[in-house]
């Protein structure tokens, strides 16, 4: 039996699984990175975090508390691979006596451990979207700040409306990257039984005997799922160089 | 009563002296021009005024209140006494018409439309209400200068403080923002302002208050201040009209 014919049995026989995986890859990484910026937004925060002079005694220890907990959470997820934090996170819940197979029955997309990967995922990116949004942060001119606070608006104020804004708005190639970099590193979730698109190709390999031809598929599909990434970030690289067609207004992205 | 009275103002950074002692009062209608060579501590008199920095020792009292005390609420002050800067800092991320309603909205909880109807009226006045949907990076220097100042207009401040605001401008927009400030001159705006334009300032202020070193040397109605200067300020005065 050639390749070819080996990829369309597989195909044929295993579509559905290898649908399920395509989902499960997708959900992982939109959501992954999706929340993963939310948190990395406050990790950033807590990593600028400095005490002041004139802070009061309890407000310069919760600042450097805050500052090191950050820092210490960043350097030790960036510091060790995602599969490793995954099997740590496994086996913790175990010991812990936290099941989380199967916790959404009745949903294909959330069998097995699913929902633990995307706690793994999420937590795993929110330390490198921090550093992103740090870096996009320390990027705004200082000057904005202070046009803010001139006008009277508070620290929050200026924060959400005037810099994040704008340090997002930089940034957003890089968590592009973070997007397309989590479709691809999605796959180590297979250790603990994350029903995603590498594990639908291995146990597809495994009952067929076709290794090849699986590991071809789903090749082929993260490809072209990082191809079509590639595009719609780059769509959105031109959306933002139309200085009209795309702005954000008081905090909000909006498409005029 | 005057709307501002700085008393004995010291400022440091890193235990150098910037300010020294600085004492002067502003009465509500007047233009003091605060003058000096660069370095002489100008904009961190500003930027103390502003609260932008926080002084070392010495009292600020506006329109009564020391609000360098910690009960101050400091965002209200800023709203009262804006400021203006050399290098613009409009919010690159809103249009000229959202630069002018942000603090409107967030900070005095103006209506939209409230907002919007006073963001236009100022922008008439500098003459600009016709580039209100523009973005500030389509904007000349001048034009963002005027911006910047509506932006502050619209907040009905009692004091406006005026950080070079030309100093960065070719001579046509530095023109245009000139008799922007005229205007509001005319019209009684309260107004500190830091200039290396002696001339404009001369013609301005009603009072000057020259810098050497970071102490005051010279605060004196201006005429009398130019009519009579000090040795140091005389000097000053030859080098910059010489340049």
């Amino acid at each position: 039996m050639n390749l070819g014919e080996d990829i369309a049995r597989m195909l044929s026989a295993y579509w559905d699984k290898f649908l399920l995986g395509l989902a499960g890859t997708l959900i992982l990484s939109v959501v992954g990175t999706g929340i993963g910026l939310l948190l990395g937004i406050f990790l950033a925060l807590g990593k600028r975090l400095r005490p002041k002079k004139n802070d009061p005694l309890y407000l310069k220890i919760a600042k450097g508390a805050g500052l090191g907990l950050c820092s210490a959470y960043s350097a030790v997820v960036r510091g060790t691979p995602m599969m490793v934090q995954a099997l740590l996170f496994k086996y913790g819940c175990m010991m812990l006596g936290v099941n989380w197979n199967n916790i959404l029955p009745g949903i294909d997309v959330f069998n097995g451990w699913m929902v633990a990967g995307l706690i793994v995922i999420t937590l795993n990116t929110a330390a490198y979207m921090g550093e992103v949004v740090l870096s996009g942060l320390n990027g705004v001119d200082k000057g904005q700040s202070e046009g803010a606070r001139s006008l009277g608006l508070s620290s929050s104020q200026t924060l959400w409306s005037v810099v994040l804004p704008q340090a997002l708005r930089n940034a957003i190639p890089t968590i592009g990257n973070e997007w397309i970099v989590n479709i691809k590193d999605s796959s180590v979730l297979n250790v603990i039984g994350v029903a995603e698109l590498y594990f639908a190709a291995y146990n597809a390999a495994n009952d067929s005997y076709a290794f090849m031809a699986s590991y071809l598929i789903i090749a082929v599909i993260y490809l072209l799922l990082t191809m079509l990434s590639n595009l719609v970030l780059k769509l959105v690289g031109v959306k933002l160089e139309g200085k009209s067609i795309f702005r954000f207004r008081h905090g909000r992205r909006a498409i005029a | 009563m005057s709307i501002l009275t700085v008393s004995n103002l010291k400022k440091s950074f890193d235990g150098e002296s910037v300010l020294e002692d600085v004492s002067f009062t502003l009465e509500k209608g007047d233009c003091l021009a605060i003058l000096g060579n660069s370095g002489s501590g100008k904009s961190t008199l500003l930027r103390c005024i502003n609260l932008l920095e926080r002084p070392d020792s010495g009292t600020i009292l506006f329109e009564g209140e020391n609000i360098l005390s910690h009960s101050a609420n400091e965002n209200r002050l800023r709203s009262r006494i804006n400021m203006v800067f050399q290098s613009f800092n409009l919010f690159a991320n809103m249009s000229v018409l959202d630069n002018c309603m942000l603090a409107q909205r967030k900070v005095l909880r103006r209506s939209k439309e409230e907002a919007r109807r006073i963001s236009l009226e100022n922008l008439a006045k500098v003459g600009l209400k016709e580039k209100c949907d523009a973005l500030p990076s389509t904007l000349s220097g001048g034009q963002k200068q005027r911006v910047a100042i509506a932006r502050s207009l619209c907040m009905n401040p009692e004091i406006i403080l005026f950080d070079e605001p030309t100093s960065a401008l070719d001579p046509m927009m530095v023109a245009e923002v000139c008799n922007v400030m005229s205007s509001l001159r005319e019209e009684g705006v309260t107004m500190i302002l830091v200039t290396h334009q002696i001339e404009f300032a001369r013609n301005i202020s009603s009072k000057t208050l020259f810098l050497h070193q970071g102490k005051v040397d010279l605060c004196a109605p201006t005429e009398e201040a130019f009519l009579h200067p000090s040795p140091r300020f005389a000097e000053f005065l030859k080098v910059e009209r010489s340049l």
